[in-house]
């Protein structure tokens, strides 16, 4: 396997490095004519079009974003084919691709502007303390399908790149209020500015909620966020993003009637740099450092709560005292067991070569994760320090043939590494069909939970501490995780109406995947503790589809189809008897067969807006919470726009979600999704 | 040093199979004959192969499509080449000896200036010996456009590069035949784009977007998209891409309109015509409703304007 890695690897090199033999032009030429805004660049790093990337790639834009009555970013994943979204409580979500998921989805990459916010402390992104507001964004390539080639091990079945608005391209400023169900208050507001070398851009964000009516899992946040953008020559360019994020949610395991939300408090920070200069025309360098940092608070148990958890209803004071040792034998138990301290630091080169057949970019990068956690890693401090190593490379083989090679290896300290590869093939049979054949190898390293995670409760005995619940325990030698996928795409641009088609069959298989395991333990509560160990084996196949349509200039459509064939052998969970005998608990489907959004947007008038959004999913089983049904979700959306001034609009929207008020619930049973409805005024001074 | 040697032998024997593996891929007619108009590409991306495609299909005569590195000396001996992009047109200039007659097209008129003001054969008139069909407008129909734009306007901004610097007396020259006062500065590799054009597009009332070198569009086009949309300036761009991405109007000509004055110029020449190096004859005109709309204009109807236009330049 190591061979396919580097063959890419060294042959793009050659190639690129026997290319850049000519000297380079600072004339000017026919390339300023022809050249093309850039679509994506997600998928390898540089920009391609849609038609030669290696991959399937899904752009969720402003149009679909404002049109799509979206509260929240996860709930634009749902207009993606193959994605899947789910409230886990009111304000903890989870996004998967191809299913396979528990209420922490850890196999896809989650960037804003090319930084990871992927928290190696819960082994996914944590949706609500990004600092970012659906304001904030511009547009998001959302890439169907294993890019570990390009960014690492965590896009192991597929990466979002959110890019957030240039502020330059934004009115000076605006005010946005939005209030609704489940005691929904939002104030937001942005401000753009000049500076001598170039814009910044200001975001601030108060929004509350009370929750569900059953568990009250309300939410607060603060949250900030800077972004400047400054070109110092014209072959530089500094992006800066700075962000803040405070406030608390109440999050819970909602299986039961009876059962509690617990408050999390949360301090979120992060800090961005991105550098790239222009070496000549078709050479470019780019330096990228940035720190995200999260910490996650939950208050201790009380000595009445230890008191209560060991039984005594009404206890006394030598009852009390037990607790209260007990207490002080286990100061990182929480009920959630979501508390502590995350810190990841990058850094990355990249060299980006661009000639008008041949597209390369290649780098290294170094990451330090940091996780310190009295409830999840009581051994100590936990981090880990990771090399890697990329290529991406597109050569257009004649007009019609386009290969696209990527390789990345990965290396922990200490620890285990990764190999990935890619190879596309895509054939333009005409100028608006493309056909595409891709393979790809992928590896994942596990996250810091995964590997490291360790915790048991204690009870004070005789001699000393004794075990009362080993919760569990780390696996040191964990590696990575594979997966081998195979896709055949077919892309069709309409010439008479405007839009295009994507449709992909695909097949792919996990190995080795990180599987959560219980392991027979001599503990006094339930005999029983937590393992991750490389036993998963799962197959999917299927087919997705995405249609883009404007038939008119006052209407467009934008509908994604997933169709997935889910199979497995051993899944996420098992067990392993005092007998040594194994059970696996598998309750299929870990993915839904089908599911589809569809979104149609209508603009009768310049300033009238109307639209709607329908979302289904089919029967799955999600892991740690419930097999859920399918549902049916339809949502509109009306929007009036009025100019009070030359340089002022005013934007009312009302939203309203499931319509149909046929409540559903998305993760566990008890957790409803009822009609919801949301009014949202915007002032916008130009 | 021996080993730098054997590297530059390897790379350049790679290059030269890389070369070889895309000559094998490319689809060359092998009824070719040597009277044949060779149709001589920069290289093979789609679009020259494409423009290629639409000289062939506007032409009567019988034409034959070949890469740069395959044009040997027989073909440049022809009676007529045809050179397609600037990298062509160069290297045909420095290897075509009369009688042949070299057409360069798909290429902007500064790199044919380029061309004439660094001749590499000393005892040749490039301006006497070849003909061209340019990519870039008229200045006087950008000029034009302008003023049907906005027809009170006052103040017309422009930003030069070191390429474009060219066109600025000409510019000049037509602004005030229109009516217009210039506002313009000079960008240098080292200059801050920012700085530069703020200023620029606070006091103009129109804005005409002009050709550069790959990295100074690269830069500029981003900001001057974005600064001349905030301060509410028509910007005028010289592709169907910048309207595309936000000017409010393109004047631009397609690969279609190209291969037909092209397909024409080889007529000419064989009707006994002397080299001419010409601007785009036919044109097209595209807007952004967006931008109209966030400029809160109402333009005319592109016919009415590109039949102004056509006046304008039959005056």
């Amino acid at each position: 396997m190591r061979f396919f890695v580097f063959l890419p690897l060294c042959v793009s090199c050659i190639l690129v490095s026997s290319l850049q033999a000519q000297p380079a032009r600072h004339l000017p030429d026919e390339q300023a004519f022809l050249a093309d805004i850039p679509q994506i660049t997600s998928a390898t790093r540089f920009t391609q079009t849609l038609t030669d990337a290696p991959v399937s790639v899904t752009v969720i834009d402003r149009a679909m974003i404002s049109a799509s009555g979206a509260q929240n970013l996860p709930d634009l994943f749902r207009l993606v084919p193959g994605f899947q979204v789910f409230h886990v409580n009111t304000n903890k979500y989870g996004v998967t691709y191809h299913g396979m998921s528990d209420d922490f989805p850890n196999r896809l990459e989650v960037m804003i502007d090319g930084r990871s916010v992927y928290m190696p402390l819960i082994s996914a992104p944590d949706w609500t303390s990004l600092g970012l507001h659906l304001e904030d964004i511009e547009r998001i390539e959302v890439i169907r399908g294993s890019n570990t080639a390009t960014h690492g091990s965590n896009a192991f079945m597929g990466a979002i790149n959110i890019i957030t608005r240039i502020p330059a391209a934004e009115p000076r400023a605006a005010l946005v209020y939005t209030q609704g169900s489940l005691g929904t208050q939002e104030g937001h507001a942005r401000l753009t500015q000049l500076t001598p070398h170039g814009h910044y851009r200001l975001s601030m964000t108060h929004h509350t909620n009370e929750g569900s009516q059953r568990y009250q899992d309300s939410a607060q946040r603060n949250y900030l966020n800077l972004a400047a953008s400054f070109t110092p020559t014209l072959s530089d360019q500094i992006d800066l993003n700075l962000g803040i994020d405070r406030g608390h949610k109440e999050i819970g395991s909602f299986k039961k009637a009876d059962s509690i939300a617990v408050r999390q408090d949360y301090e979120a920070d992060f800090q961005h740099l991105r550098w790239q200069h222009y070496l000549d025309t078709h050479n470019k360098l780019v330096i990228s450092a940035y720190r995200n940092s999260l910490n996650l608070k939950e208050a201790a148990p009380t000595v009445y709560d230890f008191a209560n958890f060991l039984g005594f209803t009404n206890p006394n004071s030598v009852q009390l005292a037990y607790a209260k040792s007990t207490a002080e034998l286990n100061p990182g138990l929480r009920f959630s067991g979501e508390n502590g301290y995350t810190r990841q630091q990058d850094l990355q080169v990249t060299y980006d070569y661009d000639q008008s057949n041949i597209q390369h970019s290649s780098g290294v990068g170094i990451r330090h994760d940091l996780g310190r956690s009295d409830t999840l890693f009581q051994n100590g401090h936990i981090s880990a320090t990771r090399y890697r190593a990329f290529n991406n490379f597109q050569m257009d083989l004649t007009p019609e043939w386009v290969l696209n090679l990527g390789a990345l290896y990965e290396k922990q300290a200490s620890a285990a590494d990764a190999k990935s590869f890619r190879s596309a093939l895509n054939y333009h049979a005409s100028i608006d069909t493309t056909l595409r054949l891709g393979y790809s190898y992928s590896e994942r390293l596990p996250s810091l939970a995964e590997q490291y995670g360790n915790a048991s409760i204690f009870l004070p005995g005789p001699t000393g501490p004794i075990i009362y619940d080993q919760i569990s325990i780390e696996n040191p030698d964990l590696k990575a995780e594979n997966i081998r996928s195979l896709e055949l795409g077919i892309t069709k641009e309409f010439n008479r109406i405007p839009g295009y088609l994507d449709l992909k069959v695909f097949s792919e298989k996990v190995n080795d995947s990180i599987s959560s395991f219980w392991i027979y333990t001599d503990d006094m509560e339930d005999q029983r503790v937590r393992n991750n160990q490389n036993i998963g084996n799962l197959q999917n196949t299927g087919s997705e589809l995405q249609l883009r349509l404007q038939p008119t200039d006052k209407l467009w459509l934008s509908l994604a189809y997933s169709y997935t064939r889910a199979r497995h052998e051993k899944w996420a969970t098992g067990k392993i008897n005092k007998d040594g005998n194994i059970n696996y608990f598998n309750r299929p489907p870990h993915a839904p067969r089908h599911t589809f959004g569809g979104l149609v947007n209508w603009s009768p008038l310049h300033n009238l807006n109307l639209s709607l959004a329908h979302y289904y999913m089919d029967h799955v089983f999600w892991q740690e919470g419930d097999r859920k049904r399918p549902y049916n979700r339809t949502d509109v959306r009306l929007s009036k726009q009025w100019d009070l001034s030359a340089d002022q609009t005013l934007e009312a929207a009302l939203t309203v979600q499931n319509i149909a008020n046929k409540t559903y619930q998305e993760f566990y049973d008890l957790h409803d999704f009822e009609r919801r409805t949301f009014l949202q005024l915007k002032l916008k001074y130009h | 040093m021996l080993s730098k040697d054997v590297a530059k032998t390897l790379r350049s024997r790679l290059s030269q199979s890389v070369q070889r593996l895309w000559l094998v891929c490319l689809c060359i007619s092998p009824l070719a004959q040597a009277t044949d108009i060779p149709l001589v590409l920069t290289d093979n991306s789609g679009i020259y192969q494409q423009f290629a495609r639409l000289i062939s299909q506007r032409t009567a005569l019988p034409t034959e499509t070949l890469l740069l590195n395959q044009a040997t000396h027989e073909i440049r001996q022809r009676p007529i080449v045809v050179a397609i992009g600037t990298r062509a047109c160069e290297e045909l200039a420095r290897h075509t000896q009369s009688p042949t007659r070299l057409i360069c097209t798909f290429l902007p008129s500064q790199a044919f200036q380029h061309l004439i003001d660094h001749p590499q054969k000393a005892d040749t008139d490039i301006e006497r010996a070849i003909d061209a069909v340019f990519l870039d407008q008229p200045i006087q129909r950008q000029v034009a456009l302008a003023r049907l734009l906005v027809p009170q306007a006052k103040y017309l901004g422009t930003l030069y590069g070191e390429s474009s610097q060219i066109y600025q007396t000409e510019i000049e020259e037509y602004a005030q035949q229109y009516g217009f006062l210039t506002l313009s500065d000079f960008l240098r590799e080292e200059g801050n784009p920012v700085q530069t054009l703020t200023p620029l597009l606070e006091r103009s009332q129109v804005f005409l977007a002009l050709p550069d070198s790959t990295l100074f569009n690269r830069t500029v086009t981003k900001w001057l998209l974005y600064i001349s949309l905030r301060n509410r300036v028509p910007l005028i761009g010289f592709s169907e891409s910048y309207v595309d991405a936000g000017a409010l109007i393109g004047v631009y000509s397609t690969p279609e309109q190209q291969a037909q004055q092209v397909a024409e110029t080889l007529s000419a020449i064989r009707q006994g015509r002397s080299p001419v190096q010409a601007f785009p004859q036919y044109f097209t005109l595209k807007v952004n409703s967006n931008t109209e709309r966030t400029l809160r204009m109402r333009l005319p109807s592109l016919d009415q304007l590109s039949q102004a236009l056509l006046q304008e330049e039959m005056r």
